[in-house]
Formats: structure tokens, C-alpha cells, sequence
């Protein structure tokens, strides 16, 4: 049975149509042809850029330069009106009165175009004070992120995930299948990595795609044929419309991202989720943290994990209700000794609240949800 | 002595909003009431009679308990004298697109956008009641602070969709093609070239469908340009893809060349981003044009079941959708009809003109 509804249709009208059933028909067939390959990955990509490239140099919420490069080009007042017209002798008109008006327009379009060269000289002081200050902050953040430096390098080789990545990833899949195996709609993984996540989610029936800012990793991954943009998850979710999506899986860089970011994050999936959505948040507990990383690189990173409860707090707070923590235990257990006597019985008890106490949850996943109204 | 409801529009001229305060013109003197049209911009072709809005207190009297209709839907120097007057004010409101979609592109405009919004917040205090076009434009009332909100849809003379079809346009666009034996599926979308209608992502999706389902198809594109830039940067694209001979960047057309693009039309499609009502729904019921539309703003609640309503915009899940609508007979003959329905039950003049009255009458009482 088709999404017409077998229902007679009487006095000549035609049958009820069953919308929803409708949608789903056309899901399948987009789905069979994504799984097909007849619509490449990258088609909607170069569909977006394209149209970007014609699009006005609109300069980026961060590129500073560009804003006041703008200013600079937008402080000069031209007081030559145009005076092109399709209706006859309109033209003459117009190029007399310009004429005749030239020294009024003249002498308003000098005194704004002075106003606005003194407004984009500000800003130039103000960006060049800004400058010194992200260098010196730079600086630090270069130590951190540079993979090569000595004892920061916490990754695999070049165009391979973190291993600690990977290993998040896929301690917690299962758990996140289990969560979104109901969601109706795009499902985002950020940060995707090779896409690991996002092909176990596509395997379930579920629309999923990835963004990373790690190219290297990302583009072998969309060369095969999955849908895995390079960028960043803060500039991604910018760009997705209101309610775009149907769950938002945040990965990697929710540990290290600074505290104001990680803020902005939480506000953006909201934005982007559509009512009854779902964001996932998959998270190094921070006792654990500085554990899996060198000295240099725990000490220098941008930002630190957040607690769970603290990610359950940010949730609740942009509107998310009900929110949901699970934590996976540590492997790490002290060796215990063989219990003969009633001493060996409570060291082995102390190991346990030892490890417990020593290693804990190693990492976290909080399910938040979007309320439907 | 009867009471008087007079309207006050910054522009009138021919279009969704012209044709409403007409028709609201000839409601409340159905009703009983004297009304006027007042505007600051009088343009040629505009549906009805208006007075300059000077004439107001001058040519026309003002008197104790006149109630003035602003039709609210861009900045205007109207709204700033409106605020100084002492007369009864509903603010009829149409929507405003929010100025952000045209920052980048055309900053001029997008100023006047937010002058508008910010003069919808401001006319809050003045209002005694605020009516729009949606539920969706009502919510936007409430956010700007008005203490009551009614909904009425616009009012629109449906039959005035019948008028004479251009033929030489008809013969030009070869009618509808989406169907076995035709030359390539019809897209049609009507509306401003602007940024928040997204007739870029028009173009994404109709390349794709293009690619997946049918290499003759064709998109036109109906509607005069607010944006230059973006106009520029939509050719700009559709020539980079090659796809000049089939995306029909038509402009402005004058009703009858309208008519013949519904008639030769397979699938009206709509990616708007941002509509506070959208009229062009209701010409494509009226022409028996199915419809297939992204769920954003206004759009879901003037749809209602009659058309297919897709929740994302990604391209090979519209040109899925444009494909099943235009080749699939069953699925076609059903959404025609389903328009046509809702556009007699919720649409017709009848209809909106009693929800009109109803939503003015806490105002108007029985004040005929």
C-alpha cells in the first residue's frame, strides 16, 4: 500500500493522502539512493561553496581585519548620485539637479565621509591593542596545539584519529545508538573523526553526517563515500538553520574548548535542534582527563572537561528537559590478594575504595532533550 | 453617529498587502463603519482609492473614538507620527523579515527592517490590539510587548486569481511537463528575490533533481529582486552550474503572465526561510498547483495537510519529494484537491472576513 490511503474516494474527489506515510516513502528513497552513491558526498559541499563564492566578502563574526576593512570602504560618501533613468528625459533632469545641488551634497558627503575615516581609524587602534593581546594568548595555545611539539603528542599519525578519540567513540556507540535510535531527521556527530560514529548511526536507518576540523582525517573518510565535512562544530551549528536537526553527538572537542565556547555550544545545538530533539554529549570525566595526557598539554590546553553535572546544568539551563547522565566505570582495578583471613578480606576492601577513589568514571555520556512544545 | 475605522498604509500599491487593506476597506463599510485609506505613497496601480495621510483631520474629519489600522510590515516615518496621536490604534501586522537575513547583502534595507521592528516594539504601548496575518506573527506580537494579539488572515478576492492567462508566456513555457510524455518537470516558486526566500537553495535542490530525476527539468523563478547583490549572486551560480537555459530568473510579471507561470507549472516549490503568511501558497492551491515546502515561520500553519511539508531542505530530499509530487498521479490529484479544500474552508473572503471582524470586535464593540 502506497501513500494514497485505500479508502473509496466519493463524489469525485480524489483519496485522502497520508502525508506522514508519504514522507517516509520519500525518506527510503533518498536513503536508497545516498546508500547507492548516485548523489556523491561532497555534491552538496560544492553546492554550498559555490554559491558562498558569489556571495558578498562578508568577513566571518571573528575576522576582524575584514570588519574594519569593511568600515574603512564604507566610510567613503560619494555625493555623485546616479542619474541613469528608462523614463525619457528623466536623465537630464536628474544630472541638472545634481548639479545644482552638488554644493549642498558636497559639503554633507565631506563631513560624514571625515567621520567615518575617524571611526575606522579607532577601530584600527582598537584591533591593533586586540592583536597584542591574542599574540600573547597565542602563544600559549600554540604549545597546546602544536601535535609536533615535544611531549604533546597525543594523536596517531597524520590523517588518523586520536587514539583516545577513538576509543571514546567507540566505548560509548552502542549507548548512543540506543539513544537516537527513535530520532526522525539529520543527525549530527561532532567532532566525527573518521566517521566512525556516523556509519554505525547510517547502519541503524539513521540520516547521519559528521563535521571535524581536522581535514586530514575527515577527507579520506569523505573520499569513501560518507558525508563528513571539514569545520569546525561552533561554525557549523552558526550555520545550520533553527531546528534544523533531530540530534546533535558532541565529541572531542567539548573537553578542551574554552569555558565561554563551551557555553556557546550548548546554546547553539539548542538552536539547532528541532523541538523533541536530542543533544549527546560524550565526555572525558576531568579527574580523568589529565591522565590520558602529558603534563605540558593537560596544563596548557584552552579549556578543561566538564563535570557531567555541570553539562546536565548547562543543558537544563538552555531549556533542555529531561537530561540524562551515564557514566562508564574505569578498567583500572587494583590487584587484590587471596582472601584467607579476615585482615586480607579488609585490605582487598581498601583496594577498592582505593581505585575507586584513585581512577573512577574515566568518561560520561548526557542525553538532554529538547522539549516538543 | 456611525464610528469610523480608517487604515493607514506608508505604501499602496498593488500586492498582497495592497489588495488586503482594500478588502478590508470594503469589510467595515459592509459592517457599518466609515473607512478610509490613508498613505504617505499613493503608487500607480494601487487596488483602490486612498487619500494623502495629511488629509486626515484636514479633508476628512477626526473625530473623538476613531480607530486608525496600521498596517505594520517595514520601517516608516508613519509609525513615529502614529505615536503621536490620540486616536484609538490596532496595528494590523504583516511581518517584518528580520533584518539579518539582509545585512550582509543589502545594509540599507536591512536598517529599515529593524527600524521597523523596533517601531513594532515601540507602537506596543499605543495599540489596543494587535491582529496578524498567522498565529506565528501573533507570537511576535506578544514578544513586542502587545497585551493582545488576535489572529485574522489576510483577506484576498481569490476570484481576482481569475484572470485572463498570457498566452504567448503560456506558449513560451510550454505547460506543465512533469507528467509521462511531458518536456521535463515545471518548478515554480513566486516571491521577492531576496535572501530570507533562499532561491538559492532553489537552485541546489533543482540541480540535484536535475542530475537524479530528470535532465530537462526547469525552475522559474517569479518575482521582482529586493537584493541587487543577491540577485547577482543567484545568476552568478545558476551560470556556474550551466544552468542558465533551464533556471528562468523571470522578474516582475504583470497578473496575466503570473496566471500562465501557475499554468505551466508542475510543483510550486517554497525553501523560504522566513514568511509571515505566504500568499503564493494560496495562488498555487487557487491554479491547482501542487505544493512542496520547507517548514519555516508561517509556512507549516498556511499549509496546513495541503501540501507536502518538509521538515530540512537537504537537496536530494527535496528533489525526492518535487519528483514524487510531479510524476506520481495519485499523489498530484491528492494534494490539488487537499489545496482547493483548504482554500475554500479557510481562505475564502467569507471566511476572512468574519475572522476579521471577530478579531476586531474587543476594539470595536458595537460601536456600528
Amino acid at each position: 500500500m502506497t501513500a494514497e490511503q485505500d479508502t473509496p474516494a466519493g463524489d469525485g474527489e480524489a483519496p485522502a493522502l497520508d502525508l506522514d506515510r508519504l514522507l517516509a516513502e520519500i525518506d527510503e528513497e533518498v536513503e536508497r539512493r545516498r546508500a547507492s552513491g548516485e548523489l556523491p558526498a561532497e555534491l552538496e559541499r560544492e553546492l554550498d561553496e559555490l554559491f558562498a563564492r558569489f556571495a558578498p566578502s562578508t568577513p566571518g563574526d571573528n575576522d576582524l581585519d575584514a570588519i574594519v576593512e569593511q568600515v574603512e570602504r564604507a566610510s567613503f560618501i560619494s555625493a555623485a548620485v546616479p542619474v541613469e533613468s528608462g523614463k525619457p528625459g528623466a536623465s537630464q533632469i536628474k544630472r541638472v539637479l545634481r548639479k545644482l545641488m552638488a554644493w549642498y551634497m558636497n559639503h554633507l558627503a565631506a563631513q560624514v565621509t571625515a567621520m567615518g575615516g575617524a571611526t575606522a581609524r579607532a577601530l584600527r587602534v582598537v584591533v591593533a591593542r586586540i592583536d597584542l593581546l591574542s599574540n600573547r594568548v597565542g602563544n600559549l595555545e600554540e604549545l597546546v596545539t602544536d601535535r609536533s611539539g615535544a611531549g604533546l603528542d597525543a594523536g596517531g599519525p597524520a590523517g588518523e584519529p586520536d587514539t583516545g578519540d577513538v576509543e571514546l567513540l567507540d566505548a560509548w556507540a552502542d549507548a548512543v545508538v540506543e539513544v537516537l535510535t527513535d530520532v526522525d531527521g539529520r543527525v549530527l556527530h561532532a567532532d566525527c573523526a573518521d566517521g566512525r560514529l556516523v556509519t554505525r548511526l547510517l547502519e541503524v536507518g539513521l540520516d547521519a553526517y559528521g563535521v571535524d576540523p581536522r581535514r586530514d582525517v575527515v577527507d579520506p573518510a569523505a573520499a569513501g563515500g560518507l558525508d563528513v565535512r571539514s569545520g569546525t562544530v561552533l561554525e557549523h551549528l552558526g550555520a545550520v538553520p533553527e531546528g534544523a536537526l533531530a540530534a546533535v553527538v558532541l565529541s572531542r572537542s567539548v573537553d578542551v574548548l574554552r569555558r565561554a565556547d563551551q557555553l556557546r555550544l550548548v546554546r547553539a545545538a539548542a538552536a539547532a535542534l528541532a523541538p523533541g530533539g536530542v543533544l549527546v554529549v560524550i565526555g572525558t570525566a576531568p579527574e580523568a582527563w589529565g591522565r590520558r595526557r602529558s603534563p605540558v598539554e593537560a596544563d596548557l590546553a584552552p579549556g578543561r572537561p566538564l563535570h557531567p553535572d555541570t553539562w546536565s546544568h548547562l543543558a537544563a539551563a538552555a531549556g533542555f528537559d529531561p537530561v540524562e547522565v551515564r557514566r562508564r566505570d574505569t578498567d583500572h582495578d587494583l590487584a587484590v590478594i587471596p582472601v584467607d583471613s579476615d585482615l586480607s578480606s579488609a585490605l582487598n576492601a581498601n583496594f577498592a575504595r582505593l581505585a575507586a577513589a584513585v581512577f573512577g568514571a574515566d568518561s560520561h555520556l548526557v542525553v538532554a532533550r529538547k522539549p516538543r512544545s | 453617529m456611525t464610528a469610523a475605522v480608517h487604515q493607514l498604509v506608508p505604501t499602496y500599491e498593488a500586492g498582497a498587502v495592497g489588495s488586503h487593506v482594500a478588502e478590508v476597506r470594503r469589510t467595515l463599510r459592509r459592517a457599518g463603519f466609515e473607512s478610509e485609506v490613508f498613505t504617505d505613497h499613493l503608487r500607480r496601480g494601487a487596488p483602490g482609492p486612498a487619500h494623502p495621510t495629511d488629509a486626515y483631520g484636514e479633508r476628512v474629519p477626526a473625530r473623538a473614538g476613531d480607530v486608525l489600522l496600521y498596517h505594520l510590515a517595514i520601517g516608516s516615518t508613519m509609525a513615529d507620527r502614529l505615536r503621536a496621536r490620540h486616536e484609538r490604534l490596532v496595528v494590523d501586522y504583516h511581518n517584518i523579515t528580520p533584518a539579518q537575513f539582509f545585512s550582509d547583502w543589502e545594509p540599507m534595507l536591512a536598517y529599515d527592517l529593524a527600524w521597523g521592528r523596533l517601531q513594532l516594539a515601540e507602537l506596543a504601548a499605543r495599540a489596543e490590539l494587535g491582529i496578524a496575518d498567522s498565529a506565528y506573527n501573533a507570537g511576535e506580537l506578544r514578544a513586542a510587548g502587545y497585551r493582545r494579539a488576535e489572529v485574522a488572515p489576510i483577506l484576498l478576492d481569490l476570484d481576482a486569481f481569475q484572470g485572463e492567462v498570457d498566452e504567448r508566456t503560456l506558449d513560451r513555457l510550454g505547460g506543465p511537463g512533469g507528467r509521462p510524455g511531458g518536456r521535463g518537470t515545471a518548478w515554480l516558486f513566486v516571491g521577492r528575490v531576496a535572501p530570507n526566500k533562499a532561491q538559492h537553495d532553489l537552485v541546489r535542490a533543482f540541480a540535484v533533481h536535475r542530475r537524479l530525476y530528470d535532465p530537462c527539468a526547469r525552475l522559474r523563478l517569479v518575482g521582482g529582486s529586493s537584493s541587487a547583490a543577491y540577485l547577482g549572486a543567484l545568476r552568478g551560480a545558476v551560470d556556474e552550474l550551466d544552468l542558465g537555459g533551464a533556471v528562468d530568473l523571470a522578474g516582475s510579471v504583470t497578473a496575466a503572465e503570473l496566471a500562465a507561470h501557475y499554468r505551466a507549472a508542475d510543483v510550486f516549490v517554497c525553501l523560504s526561510e522566513h514568511e509571515g503568511f505566504c500568499v503564493p501558497l494560496l495562488e498555487a492551491w487557487w491554479h491547482g498547483v501542487p505544493v512542496v515546502a520547507f517548514a519555516a515561520a508561517a509556512v507549516p500553519e498556511t499549509l496546513g495537510d495541503a501540501g507536502l511539508l518538509l521538515a530540512d531542505k537537504a537537496p536530494d530530499r527535496v528533489a525526492a519529494a518535487v519528483h514524487r509530487v510531479a510524476t506520481d498521479p495519485g499523489v498530484r490529484t491528492a494534494l490539488v484537491e487537499a489545496g482547493r479544500r483548504r482554500l475554500r474552508s479557510h481562505f475564502s473572503l467569507e471566511v476572512t472576513r468574519a475572522r476579521l471582524l471577530d478579531a476586531l470586535a474587543p476594539v470595536l464593540g458595537d460601536g456600528r
